[in-house]
């Protein structure tokens, strides 16, 4: 429960909040959750856990957290009516504390759940020290299990986060962003709501397959980056097209990602990619990038 | 060359029209409306609204897969705006509208220079001036802009430009203006459309340049008032391919000479029993803004033309055209929209799910009524054509008349977000969405 934390209350017994429907309390807790969760009948079902931002100071309450989740994560368990059929996952909590990761990897790995989350994450954190979190977590996982970083999805940190040894992934923030008129491309994100795009005739990444960006002649819709420019803020259809493109191209990214790493040429691609991005201009390179790959024995900086 | 043909028309039953109004159902006919550009269209017919360039809810891919509409009503002013102060990107776009905004191949444009319906601008129009509304405040569309738009925009039907005034009741002079403007304005368009006459080429060799259909607009003012005009359009009737109305009562003021030119009224917002009225004087194609207007409401259409024999309904319990898809009893409806329909939402959804997106305030759910309600419009006029031609059309409009209620359902849920150019703010108005989360701390946790 990292979303709207400040409409919301958490105990012990579980997180209180009002509806957003009719103002009526409620109350969220391990076992309604799980209930909640059995009757959608989802193929992946996330424990409830205690989370707050990571940019916290409060040492105490991160440590209360991380060890309620621990507890709710054995109430979860013990309420999950169909384990043989709908896969729970754990979320590991603690922060931006690595010891407190740590003992909250031990402690859940020991729960054998199908598969693990890193949670937590995501909410304004320097990147150097998102990039050790994640490193910290997946170096104590067992490598059968799937490893999903929750709330993560800039392309960028994506990337990196394969190269630690992430598997999965969720962010609102490829479809958000299109609502809003901003293009994810292969060199960069293009805010399409700005002036300069209004008379921009190409196409939104001319690199792209998806139904938008494809010609007429390709059987895609050949949507210029100044019809976009013209929709956004104003026609929702204008936000289901950049959509369309966004998703098609995190995809295909992460497609593509994992063609390389059975090519076992994940290295190159990473090259490849922040190269296109930042135009091989290195001085541009993110540093929290280059160091968190250095330390996976990927080196940005060399030719 | 843009043809109109008249295939058939209704053969009027005495037996129905003894109950009706008299001479308000015997005009109703099928034509085909033959495009230059390649494109079919049987009346009587519908024309969906755009918003700058889309059909509102639908990409264009959804428009091709998932709706039969087969042409869109698109206003030049969705591609101008007051600010910033420069050319527009349209007219600087080397190839055409349809390619701008990535119309169906399948699917025709007409051009209009205003929205239908459009918001009045408080500014008068002048002799080279067009008043518009862009999505950021009303400006000046000088009249050669939209007649060299047209040529370059290359729209399969065009619009005239028509001087309505912006008050209710125009006086002697601006009635005698909006003609005399009107007609100046028709003559500009069809000079440019029309210049270098047949032989004129697309410089493809000597294949005939492709021209728009033209439409002219009629007046919303009475036939005498609108005379000179109306001798003007007879005069030029070899350059008009077609005529187009604002309003019912303008359908009878069309002299003999027009009456085999195709009839398009620009502005159906009441419904399809204002449909049915006007394709009973004649009128072949429609601007179905009443769709849109649903659609956002998160109202689903039902209704059907049928030959049915109905027995005679009492006010009471007549049929509803459409239903409220935010009420609560659809909260675990799993039903579809309407029983039967193979739109894409009808057989892919339920009333539950979309009545959920609606609460949610998920785009989707309007996508989904958009689509199914385009479907229940072709359907109508699919069946309209066919009563005309089968010989029921009288049996049909009287049953529609005696099985459905008169009136829409009003809306109960929130809209999509309004905006500038489909509504007008009158100040001191409170919010129209209120927002869904509040605070646990403010006052509202006594039952906590």
């Amino acid at each position: 429960m990292v979303s709207l934390l400040k409409l919301a209350k958490i105990t012990e017994e579980g997180v209180r909040f009002l509806s957003p429907h009719d103002g009526s309390p409620m109350l969220l807790t391990p076992e309604h959750s799980m209930s909640l969760q059995n009757s959608i009948g989802s193929d992946i079902m996330m424990q409830l856990d205690d989370v707050i931002a990571t940019t916290s100071p409060d040492k105490e309450r991160m440590v209360e957290a991380m060890h309620r989740s621990v507890r709710w994560l054995d109430r979860c368990i013990e309420a999950h009516k169909y384990p043989e059929k709908q896969n729970l996952f754990c979320i590991i909590q603690g922060g931006l504390d690595l010891d407190l990761r740590r003992t909250c990897v031990k402690e859940m790995v020991k729960r054998d759940t199908p598969g693990i989350a890193i949670g937590g994450l995501s909410g304004g954190e320097e990147k150097a020290k998102y990039c050790a979190v994640v490193r910290t977590c997946t170096e104590m996982l067992p490598d059968m299990k799937p490893r999903y970083v929750m709330g993560v999805g800039y392309p960028e940190d994506l990337i990196v986060s394969v190269a630690l040894g992430a598997d999965m992934f969720d962010c609102v923030w490829p479809t958000r962003t299109a609502r809003f008129g901003n293009a994810v491309t292969s060199r960069g994100t293009l805010n399409l709501r700005h002036a300069s795009y209004a008379a921009d005739f190409s196409p939104v990444d001319e690199d792209c397959g998806c139904p938008c960006c494809r010609s007429e002649e390709n059987g895609g819709l050949g949507v210029t980056k100044a019809y976009i420019h013209h929709l956004t803020g104003k026609e929702t259809a204008g936000a289901h097209i950049l959509t369309m493109h966004n998703v098609y191209y995190l995809l295909d990214l992460m497609r593509n990602a994992r063609q390389a790493i059975i090519a076992d040429n994940y290295p190159s691609f990473v090259k490849e990619f922040f190269g296109k991005i930042y135009r091989y201009d290195k001085a541009e390179y993110p540093v929290w990038a280059v160091d968190a790959l250095q330390t996976v024995g990927i080196d940005l900086t060399e030719a | 060359m843009n043809t109109f043909r008249v295939l058939k028309t209704a053969v009027t039953d005495v037996a129905a029209t003894s109950t009706a109004q008299p001479g308000a159902t015997t005009a109703a006919r099928t034509g085909v409306l033959n495009l230059s550009k390649g494109f079919t269209v049987q009346t009587p017919n519908f024309l969906a609204p755009t918003s700058r360039g889309v059909v509102p809810h639908l990409s264009p891919d959804n428009l091709e897969r998932n709706t039969g509409v087969e042409g869109v009503f698109v206003a030049l002013e969705d591609f101008i705006e007051k600010s910033p102060q420069r050319i527009p990107p349209l007219y600087t776009y080397p190839s055409t509208l349809r390619s701008f905004i990535s119309l169906p191949a399948s699917t025709f444009l007409l051009l209009s220079p205003r929205r239908s319906p459009n918001i009045t601008c408080p500014k008068a129009n002048s002799d080279i001036n067009l008043s518009i509304l862009t999505s950021v405040g009303f400006r000046d569309l000088p009249i050669k802009d939209y007649v060299s738009a047209v040529i370059r925009l290359e729209p399969d039907i065009v619009l005239g430009v028509s001087d309505i005034a912006n008050t209710v009741s125009p006086g002697k002079n601006r009635v005698q203006k909006m003609a005399n403007r009107t007609e100046k304005w028709l003559d500009e368009l069809l000079g440019k459309v029309y210049a270098g006459g047949e032989d004129s080429t697309d410089g493809k060799g000597d294949t005939p340049k492709k021209l728009p259909a033209v439409f002219a607009p009629i007046l919303p003012l009475e036939k005498e008032r609108q005379r000179f005009y109306l001798n003007h359009l007879v005069e030029n009737i070899e350059k008009l391919s077609g005529l187009v109305f604002t309003t019912i009562e303008s359908v009878d003021v069309v002299p003999e000479e027009l009456a085999g030119l195709p009839k398009l009224q620009s502005d159906v917002v009441g419904g399809p029993h204002q449909v049915l009225e006007m394709v009973g004087r004649g009128v072949d194609l429609f601007n179905v803004g009443f769709v849109g207007i649903m659609t956002d409401a998160g109202i689903a259409l039902h209704f059907k033309f049928s030959a049915d024999d109905e027995v005679v309904k009492t006010d009471g319990d007549k049929l509803e055209l459409a239903t409220d898809m935010w009420d609560a009893r659809f909260a675990t409806d799993v039903s579809p929209l309407e029983d039967g329909c193979d739109c894409y939402t009808c057989k892919t959804h339920h009333r539950a799910y979309i009545r959920h997106c609606l609460e949610a305030k998920e785009m989707t759910a309007w996508v989904l009524l958009q689509i199914h309600n385009l479907k229940v419009v072709e359907r109508f006029f699919g069946n309209v054509r066919r009563s005309i031609e089968e010989g029921w059309w009288e049996r049909g409009r009287s049953g529609f008349e005696v099985k459905y209620k008169r009136d829409m359902p009003v809306g109960t849920g929130l809209g999509p977000r309004l905006r500038g150019y489909q509504y007008k703010s009158v100040g001191g108005e409170g919010k129209l969405n209120e927002p869904a989360y509040r605070s646990l701390d403010s006052g509202d946790e006594d039952g906590l």
